[in-house]
């Protein structure tokens, strides 16, 4: 009994203590653009650009899913009040590693490349948009394109490009001028582990459709509200309640017919 | 009842419960049902000051509201005398940072929004945005008081009072000092006071959008 308790606590434990590791770190890029006419002109507004949950890996069933969203935010640099009315897009850019970067003239000669994606606000959160993504190893980059409303009194367009920071080598040459700092590259999660040889790990990679894989780690930082919503954490708290309270039920019944 | 079935109902009870766990995932019922409560990490803050009864001497400060080191975005009302003519508050209302050092401390008079609508004869009522982007003052503001620098006491009325209410912490002086150094004796009396109400167009500040 007290081992079915305890084993309840420690699952929710487990969940709890997971959900406070779901905290946005904030390696980034940033740029500063000004207002170029109008009342507002010479104000300045702050443009930061990274991926959500950083550090970011590629997906790997059973282990991480892999979804690090293309994030910007948007503030008034003299204040840091959140400026919401941005009208963006993005094309984006991969490389599968640093010699495919090295390779190519241009940003347009990625392995991959995706133009026009809506770089939506987030409900909520004023000042915040992403780009759904779930990311594979590789060298990520992004050119962000459109026009951001500065509270009334003015626009400042912007079509910057940036891409992440690798630690294989030098990926500035396609940078447009004005970024500092970067978001890091997104590395394969077996960098990671620790013992590096998990054997558990590994198996769970090789079966697919494994009921492991469905609580694979989430890693989607934006959202609104507290983290403790939504059926998903629902779940991972009731069960291991439902299971406890079966236990205790089970055995307190069992103990009940061996008296009889 | 046999016992079997008085385990087998507390069986069901203790599942029960469990589903209802699992399907509310941690939200509690409690008295406070009908509060939507917070969005997001942030616990919006109010202060409230009754002003009424009080004298502010020539060069006197009152401080209302001290966030440090957290500078914050909010709400700022106040009811106090004014002159009749340009609404301009007897007292001069000032925000920003007020630092241990002098080094570390600036300060600017907040641009305010008289409201004639909730006014009186000798009590003005205005508004503010804390911090404004558009019309100057602090950009980032952790504390606000009022200082006299009318050169003359300034004596409260019944009803006049200052209220602060903070929605968002904006970051923290720790992390994002100010570069430069303005200190209240820096300051002349005289907030700038805007009027959306008047026939004016010129003195309704930046931000206000005109409906045609």
């Amino acid at each position: 009994m007290t081992k079915a308790i305890m084993a309840a606590i420690l699952s929710i434990a487990l969940v709890s203590g997971y959900a406070a590791i779901l905290q946005p770190a904030f390696a980034h890029a940033h740029t500063t653009l000004a207002v170029p006419d109008g009342p507002a002109a010479g104000h300045e507004i702050q443009l930061v650009l990274g991926h959500t949950s950083e550090p970011t890996f590629g997906a790997k069933p059973g282990v991480h899913d892999g979804k690090h969203n293309m994030e910007v935010r948007i503030s008034d640099a003299a204040t840091s009040l959140p400026v919401s009315g941005a009208s963006l897009k993005a094309d984006k850019y991969y490389f599968k590693d640093i010699r495919s970067f090295n390779r190519a003239s241009s940003a347009e000669r990625a392995d991959e490349v995706v133009k026009g994606v809506t770089v939506g606000g987030v409900f909520g959160e004023p000042g915040h948009y992403v780009a759904r993504q779930v990311q594979k190893e590789g060298i990520y980059g992004y050119r962000v394109y459109g026009t951001i409303n500065y509270f009334g009194e003015g626009t400042v367009p912007i079509d910057s490009t940036i891409f992440c920071k690798s630690a294989d080598g030098d990926t500035t040459k396609f940078n447009s001028p004005g970024w500092t700092g970067s978001f890091g590259c997104t590395e394969d999660v077996n960098d990671i582990l620790f013992p590096k040889r998990n054997n558990d790990v590994t198996r769970i990679g090789t079966e697919s459709g494994s009921a492991i894989q469905q609580v694979a780690v989430g890693t989607d930082v934006p959202q609104t509200g507290s983290k403790a919503s939504g059926p998903a954490y629902g779940l991972l708290i009731g069960l291991p309640l439902a299971a406890a309270a079966g236990v205790f039920g089970w055995r307190s019944l069992k103990r009940k017919g061996d008296g009889q | 009842m046999t016992d079997n079935a008085k385990h087998l109902r507390l069986l069901l009870i203790a599942a029960g419960l469990a589903a209802i766990g699992a399907v509310y995932g941690g939200t509690v019922f409690a008295s406070h049902s009908f509060e939507a409560g917070v969005s997001g990490n942030t616990i919006p803050d109010n202060t409230h000051v009754r002003l009424d009864g009080l004298t502010l001497p020539a060069g006197g400060v009152l401080p209302l509201y001290d966030a440090s080191p957290n500078f914050v975005s909010g709400h700022f009302l106040m009811r106090a005398p004014c002159d009749p003519d340009t609404h301009v508050p007897y007292v001069t209302v000032i925000a920003g940072h007020v630092d241990e050092s002098a080094h570390g401390t600036y300060v600017d008079k907040m641009p305010l929004y008289y409201i004639l609508h909730a006014s009186t004869a000798d009590s003005c009522v205005y508004h503010a945005h804390m911090p404004d982007p558009l019309n100057g003052g602090a950009p980032k503001i952790t504390d606000v008081a009022l200082v006299n620098l009318s050169g003359e006491s300034v004596s409260f009325g019944p009803g006049d009072a200052a209220d602060i209410n903070v929605q968002r912490v904006l970051g923290s002086m720790s992390s994002a000092p100010y570069d430069e150094m303005k200190l209240p004796a820096d300051l002349e009396h005289g907030n700038p006071v805007f009027d959306l109400n008047d026939e004016n167009p010129d003195n309704d500040g930046l931000g206000f959008v005109h409906e045609e």
